[in-house]
């Protein structure tokens, strides 16, 4: 029985140290959302917003609201960005949310692939022959290429979502 | 840069009769989210759109950021052009919903 209420008193402990530890960190991790969120605006509009969106964050009481209404901003951020691709290319808005979002699978995509290749080339998946040197082989241009070659064939669509500001 | 006209959704339509019911006063993005308890993610693209059509226009409240210690407010006004393309949405709206009503 001491046992367990000595467990009990532990938890809460921890329970509370936790706690005052979210508390202080939240408005820092509000501050970090609120710059993400800018940081997907075009470059002339994020100072303004961030400050615009720091200062609509203290009407708000509590750092779970402000949190959440931080991530918010990262919804916003992403439909002016559809509004800006709208108005730029001439399309209706929900053609361009669909470019958007197609664009951002890609980029996903591409992502996901390159950095399975890059897993692959480091750790050497392809076993060696055991005559062959391992370090050798690892560096030998028969892993390298192909991953450099994927890389610059994933450029172009890294410079279209540059262009686009996405 | 100039859109032709945003389009008119329920959301632009809470946004709009907040700002006309307070067209005296600049209002801060938080002031109109209490109001019309829009989430932050709808808001701020509404209030850009209107922005960039020339419904609004915004500007920095009179303060100095470093004295006040917290960063200033933006502030959120109709244009004459925009109160009265407010007032013609509103009045669209109306006689659509009076049309509905009157059918019944």
């Amino acid at each position: 029985m001491a046992g367990i209420n000595g467990g009990g008193f532990l938890l809460a402990v921890l329970s509370k140290l936790a706690a005052d530890e979210i508390k202080e960190w939240l408005p820092k991790l509000s501050s970090l959302i609120v710059r993400v969120a800018a940081l997907r605006l075009p470059p002339h509009e994020r100072d303004r917003y961030q400050e615009e969106w720091e200062a609509d964050l203290l009407e708000y009481p509590g750092g779970i609201v402000r949190t959440m209404r931080a991530l918010g901003f990262i919804v916003a951020a992403q439909r002016m960005q559809v509004d800006g691709m709208a108005t730029r290319f001439g399309l209706c808005w929900n053609t361009a949310y669909l470019a958007f979002q197609t664009v951002r699978v890609m980029l996903w995509m591409e992502l996901v692939i390159a950095r399975v290749h890059l897993s692959k080339a480091t750790r050497g998946r392809i076993s060696a022959p055991e005559h062959v040197n391992v370090a050798e082989w690892t560096n030998s241009g028969r892993k390298r290429w192909p991953t450099v070659l994927k890389t610059v064939a994933s450029l172009p669509l890294f410079l279209f979502r540059v262009t686009l500001n996405l | 840069m100039a859109i032709n006209s945003p389009r008119i959704t329920g959301p632009t339509l809470q946004v709009l009769g907040h700002l006309i019911s307070n067209a005296q006063d600049g209002q801060a993005g938080s002031d109109i989210s209490k109001s019309t308890g829009l989430a932050s993610g709808t808001l701020y693209p509404i209030l850009a759109r209107f922005e960039k059509c020339g419904w609004l226009l915004s500007e920095w409240e009179a303060l100095d950021p470093v004295a006040a210690g917290r960063p200033r407010k933006r502030l959120y006004r109709l244009t004459a052009n925009g109160l009265s393309q407010s007032k013609k949405a509103f009045s669209n709206v109306y006689s659509l919903v009076g049309g509905l009503v009157w059918q019944e």
